[in-house]
C-alpha cells in the first residue's frame, strides 16, 4: 500500500478511536435521576422540632446532589451509573390534609421515596 | 402505591396495618421507649416502694397511641408504676392544674413530658413557678428537647432536667454529629434552627439513601419502587450512622429503624449529655 494510504488510514482509525471514546465518555456522563418528596414540617404546632428536622433531610440529599449525586452498578447491564436525586419537598404545616396532598403530589412528580418530618 | 415512606416520628400501632410495610419510622413507640426507659429509672431509684411515672402530654392521638394497656402492664411486671396519662390542650399557654393533679393526687416521681419543645420550655416555666422542680424527675420526650427549651423556659429551669431520645447529642465527638453540623453550617437557611433535633433529619436521610442505593443495585432504576426500597431497608446489618444511633440492624416486620434509647441531663449550659447506655426497647406495638 502506498506510503500516504497508510498514513490516511491509521489517521481515520485514530479519529474513530477518539470518537469512541467521547461517545463512551458522553454516555458514562449520563446522570439519572430519582425523585424523592420531602414533606416538611417547616410551620405549625409542632415546628420547634419538626422544623430543624426536616432541614435536617433536605441538606442531606441537597449534599448528596452538591457531590455530583451518587453511582450504583446496574444489576442487569452491569455498568456504573450516576444519580442525583430529584428533590420536590413542601411544608405540610402540621396538617393531615396539607401531607395528603404533598404526597400525592410528589408521587405526581415522580417520588419513590418520601421522608416526612 | 409503591413509594417507601420515612418518618422522623416514632412509630404507632396505626401504621403497622398498611400491607406491604412501606414506612418506617426512625424511633420506636412511646410504650416501647418508655419500657427501655426503665431500666434507667430502676437503676436510680432508691426508696423502698415502687416508682411512680406520670405523663404529661397535648392532647392528640399522637399521644394517646402512647396510653397502650401493653405499657402499664409490662412496666408493673417491671416494678415500675406508669400512671394514666394527664392531656393539657395543644395550645395551652398554664400547666398549673394538671401539674398540681400529677403531683398532689397521683404523687408522681417521674413525670415523662410528651410535649414539643416549645410547649416544655412553657411547662418547666409553670414547675419552677409551682414550686414543683425538685419534688419530680423530669423527662422530656424524644423529641421534646432542644434548644428552644432553656429559651422559653431559662436555663435555671432546665438544669438537671432528664430527656429520653434516640439520636446523639450535639456535645458528643462522633463522625455523625460533625457531618451533621457541616451541613447545618453549610446549608444555614435563613434563622438558627436548633442543631439537636437537625440531626434526625440527617439520620433519617442517611438511612434512606442508603436504601435506596442497596434497591438501585438490586433491581436497577427501571424497577425502582417502594418495595425494592423497603427491602433494602430489611437487609440493613449493622449499617453505620457515623454514631448518630447504635448501628442499624432490622429486624424483619420491625419497622423502627432504631430500637434503644438513652437517658440525657441537661447541664446548666442547657446541653444535653447522655448519662446512660442505650438501653434496648422492646417490639410490642405491630406483633
Amino acid at each position: 500500500m502506498e506510503g500516504w494510504k497508510k498514513g490516511f488510514i491509521a489517521l481515520l482509525a485514530g479519529i474513530s478511536m477518539i470518537a469512541l471514546s467521547a461517545g463512551l465518555s458522553a454516555a458514562a456522563e449520563k446522570v439519572e435521576q430519582v425523585g424523592v418528596g420531602l414533606n416538611m414540617e417547616l410551620t405549625g404546632a409542632g415546628a420547634s422540632s419538626t422544623l430543624p428536622a426536616s432541614y435536617g433531610f433536605m441538606d442531606y440529599y441537597t449534599h448528596i446532589n452538591d457531590q455530583g449525586g451518587f453511582t450504583y452498578t446496574d444489576p442487569v447491564d452491569k455498568k456504573v451509573h450516576r444519580v442525583k436525586y430529584k428533590i420536590i419537598w413542601a411544608d405540610n404545616g402540621f396538617s393531615v390534609a396539607r401531607s395528603m396532598t404533598n404526597v400525592k403530589r410528589f408521587i405526581d412528580e415522580g417520588a419513590k421515596v418520601i421522608l416526612t418530618a | 402505591m409503591d413509594v417507601a415512606h420515612f418518618s422522623t416520628g416514632n412509630v404507632t400501632q396505626l401504621l403497622y396495618k398498611f400491607k406491604p410495610l412501606l414506612v418506617f419510622a426512625n424511633t420506636p413507640g412511646d410504650a416501647e421507649r418508655l419500657i427501655g426507659t426503665i431500666t434507667y429509672i430502676k437503676k436510680v431509684w432508691r426508696e423502698n416502694r415502687t416508682p411512680k411515672v406520670g405523663t404529661l402530654a397535648y392532647e392528640a392521638s399522637t399521644s394517646r397511641q402512647g396510653e397502650d394497656p401493653r405499657l402499664f402492664a409490662m412496666a408493673k411486671e417491671k416494678g415500675v408504676e406508669f400512671l394514666p396519662f394527664d392531656y393539657f390542650p395543644f395550645t395551652a399557654t398554664d400547666f398549673s392544674t394538671e401539674l398540681r393533679r400529677i403531683h398532689e393526687e397521683k404523687k408522681a416521681d417521674f413525670v415523662w413530658l410528651r410535649g414539643q419543645p416549645a410547649q416544655v420550655g412553657a411547662i418547666m416555666k409553670d414547675v419552677v413557678r409551682l414550686g414543683l422542680k425538685d419534688k419530680m424527675k423530669w423527662i422530656a420526650c424524644y423529641f421534646g428537647y432542644n434548644e428552644i427549651v432553656p429559651q422559653i423556659a431559662g436555663l435555671e429551669a432546665v438544669n438537671g432536667m432528664l430527656a429520653e431520645w434516640n439520636f446523639s447529642s450535639d456535645v458528643e465527638d462522633l463522625r455523625g454529629v460533625k457531618f451533621s453540623r457541616e451541613l447545618y453550617t453549610r446549608y444555614k437557611r435563613g434563622a438558627e434552627s436548633p442543631f439537636l433535633s437537625y440531626q434526625s433529619g440527617t439520620h433519617l436521610g442517611t438511612v434512606a439513601h442508603e436504601a435506596t442505593r442497596r434497591a438501585l443495585e438490586k433491581v436497577g432504576i427501571k424497577k425502582l419502587g417502594g418495595r425494592a426500597i423497603a427491602d433494602a431497608v430489611w437487609s440493613l446489618e449493622n449499617f453505620d450512622v457515623g454514631g448518630l444511633t447504635p448501628p442499624i440492624t432490622m429486624e424483619q416486620g420491625n419497622i423502627s429503624l432504631v430500637r434503644s434509647v438513652r437517658i440525657g441531663q441537661v447541664d446548666k449550659e442547657g446541653k444535653l449529655r447522655p448519662i446512660s447506655d442505650w438501653m434496648p426497647t422492646p417490639w410490642i406495638l405491630g406483633r
